[in-house]
């Protein structure tokens, strides 16, 4: 049996705002966004960081921003003025891990948390097996952000 | 006193180390390692006074390192970090032998909180 999905939008950005607030704090608070993503910061390639979760309800969390926005997150996070790909590989997937298991948080018991994947690629689409559920468009020092939560088709 | 801290993220690893500082509760030496395995190792070779350990992680998670740790009769204050507080993963941490489960995201209060009892 599939559960489904029961989550506001204010749900997915209290969470993402409780995880910027404790980190990311520095270059100021979330705020949502008017515009998409793409409307916002047209870009060939995007940081995409996301993670599963399985259970009664079994989906993905994903998060995305610019290449030079997930550099300044990681900057912000190690407190260092020059980070590596691999930092901000690991911030991006400790972030989209920390939203992630938030909201599964808010699921039903019984779900578990898969292993955060970080990519480079181009904007990410709905496939033939995924369905988007939610998205939440937010700005931060200036520049845009999304949160969207995938369900699987099973 | 010695914090043996085990996140496979080194970016966590270092906001915990940043957050016990801010949390006025530096001055302890710090061990590292990536994943419960590694978490193994680094108990026996350095004897921590404490593990702070994540629950989600590769080789090795944070449940299973606990456990292993208990089944080999090694006693160490433990406490988990992660971004997984449900009450059903509350339960099993103390069931297996954890004194606390912090959430992330964390702050220094959160870390006061639960650290203070344990490194008086």
């Amino acid at each position: 049996m599939t559960t489904t999905l029961d989550l506001q939008l204010e749900d997915i950005r209290v969470v993402t705002d409780d995880v910027w607030t404790s980190f990311l704090a520095t270059y100021g608070p979330l705020e949502w966004s008017p515009v998409t993503l793409e409307e916002a910061s047209p870009t060939d390639e995007l940081v995409q960081a996301s993670v599963a979760i399985h259970g009664d309800w079994t989906g993905t969390v994903t998060l995305e921003m610019a290449p030079a926005t997930a550099e300044t997150a990681a900057r912000t996070m190690l407190h260092l003025d020059a980070v590596e790909e691999v930092d901000v590989t690991d911030a991006l997937g400790e972030l989209v891990n920390m939203i992630g298991g938030n909201i599964k948080s808010l699921l039903p018991s019984g779900s578990t948390l898969g292993l955060p994947i970080v990519i480079r690629a181009p904007l990410c689409t709905a496939g033939a097996s995924t369905i988007e559920h939610y998205r939440v468009e937010l700005t931060w020092a200036g520049t845009p952000i999304r949160i969207r939560v995938w369900s699987t088709a099973r | 006193m010695r914090i043996l801290i085990v996140d496979d993220s080194r970016v966590m690893r270092q906001i915990v180390i940043r957050t016990l500082r801010q949390a006025g509760l530096d001055g302890h030496d710090v061990v590292e390692a990536a994943n419960g395995r590694e978490g193994l190792y680094a108990v026996a070779q350095h004897a921590p006074d404490l593990v702070l350990s994540d629950w989600n992680m590769p080789e090795m998670t944070g449940i299973e390192f606990l456990t292993a740790l208990r089944a080999n009769g090694q006693q160490v204050p433990f406490g988990f970090v992660t971004s997984e507080g449900t009450p059903e993963m509350v339960s099993r941490a103390e069931q297996g032998g954890a004194l606390f489960v912090i959430t992330k995201p964390f702050t220094p209060e959160s870390f006061r909180a639960q650290l203070d009892p344990v490194l008086v």
